[in-house]
């Protein structure tokens, strides 16, 4: 389906990415590795076909994880430094004091809000610059539970096209509440964190655990204001703009109280 | 040595949670489905898997297992529980320190107790001690 694709090796892992460009393969040569890869994890696809309809809308470039879209974006520079955002959470560890979480962060005056990738995706990039708030797409961040700031992490070809800086005090984090329909305890919380934490190995285990708790502990985290029916949702458009106000209205809430 | 079963099968604790005497021992996240029926002596000897970090939090201690990539969120009481578990006390013993500060007749702890410990062997979250 993909005409191009490559291997890219980032700290040990091999990573199977496809485009519908030469242009992604080339900016990832440095990295390739002698790899075979039957599946693709990440496609990127910049520009893709119109639509067989005249009258049809023309497809957004998107940014898959498998069979899964992760982001659609007008502009291919923000998908292209998506992935290699994506690409360069692999180069690394957490650190001490550091927990990486299933998140992205939404940035406003230099604070950032941890969201869902589905949730933040939702979000027309229109909407974004209109009140001033810039998403870091990508499906992880770096947590440093000791300042209680977000890392965001630099593109795998190293320097930013934005002018955000790499730590940012941590305003709020937002769990995913599709399957959560009351309130979480403390434990529970720390559980969730864990299923959104990513990199736990058997050496790390224990410190991720306790760097999870001492995150709760001095911020708890809220639930995300609507619950993900995604079926729901794709058979009634009018619910979709209902969450979608409730998200954009409680981003907007958190930032300016 | 008597083998106590626990009943077949196990209900999970959030539905159906052990509430007797004052004691309510519980584990607060959904176990398995199908978990299997696992006899547990009452005089087992046992201790955390070698792949089981935990950490308390307020009332509440939650067993991260490493193995199977899953939490447990234990309640006061079951979080008490599993912090005896020290690999030198037999579950007995535990139940009957249990019994007296709670001033719940042991048999209610036992009875409440061992589907609890049952699910967590289940879990791989405790393993029985080699005490030969």
């Amino acid at each position: 389906m993909w005409p191009h694709h490559i291997v890219v090796g980032v700290n040990g892992v091999a990573i199977s990415v496809a485009s519908d460009t030469p242009e992604i393969i080339a900016l990832l040569e440095p990295w390739r590795v002698a790899v075979d890869a039957e599946l693709v994890d990440y496609a990127i696809e910049l520009d893709p076909p119109p639509p067989d309809s005249p009258r049809g809308m023309r497809p957004l470039p998107r940014l898959t994880h498998g069979t899964c879209d992760l982001f659609r974006l007008r502009d291919p520079d923000q998908l292209t430094l998506a992935l290699m955002r994506i690409l360069a959470s692999f180069s690394a560890p957490a650190e001490p004091d550091r927990i990486r979480v299933g998140l992205m962060p939404l940035v406003h005056q230099d604070r950032a809000l941890l969201v869902e990738t589905a949730h933040a995706g939702r979000i027309s990039p229109r909407w974004y610059r209109a009140h001033s708030v810039t998403p870091i797409y990508g499906l992880s961040s770096v947590v440093n539970v000791s300042t209680l700031t977000v890392e965001i992490d630099e593109p795998l070809l190293g320097g930013t096209t934005s002018a955000t800086p790499t730590s940012l005090p941590l305003l709020d984090w937002w769990l995913p509440s599709a399957d959560v329909s009351l309130g979480l305890s403390p434990g529970e919380a720390v559980a969730f964190v864990m299923r959104l934490a990513v990199d736990i190995t058997g050496t790390n285990a224990r410190a991720s655990l306790e760097r999870a708790a001492q995150l709760v502990e001095l911020r708890p985290p809220q639930l995300a204001p609507a619950a993900s029916d995604h079926i729901n949702e794709r058979f009634n458009p009018a619910r979709a703009k209902r969450i979608r106000t409730q998200i954009t209205e409680a981003i907007q809430t958190l930032f300016d109280g | 040595m008597t083998d106590v079963t626990p009943p077949e099968p196990l209900m999970p604790q959030a539905e159906a949670p052990q509430h007797v005497g004052g004691l309510r021992i519980e584990q607060l996240d959904e176990p398995a489905v199908d978990t299997v029926a696992i006899n547990v002596s009452p005089t087992a000897l046992l201790q955390h898997c070698p792949e089981v970090v935990w950490v308390s939090l307020h009332d509440e201690v939650v067993v991260y297992v490493t193995a199977t990539a899953t939490s447990h969120v234990l309640n006061k009481q079951a979080g008490l529980l599993w912090q005896c578990f020290d690999g030198e006390s037999r579950l007995d013993e535990i139940l009957a320190d249990i019994s007296d500060v709670f001033e719940t007749p042991y048999d209610v702890v036992l009875t409440d107790s061992v589907p609890v410990v049952a699910q967590w062997i289940s879990d791989e979250m405790l393993e029985e001690v080699d005490d030969d």
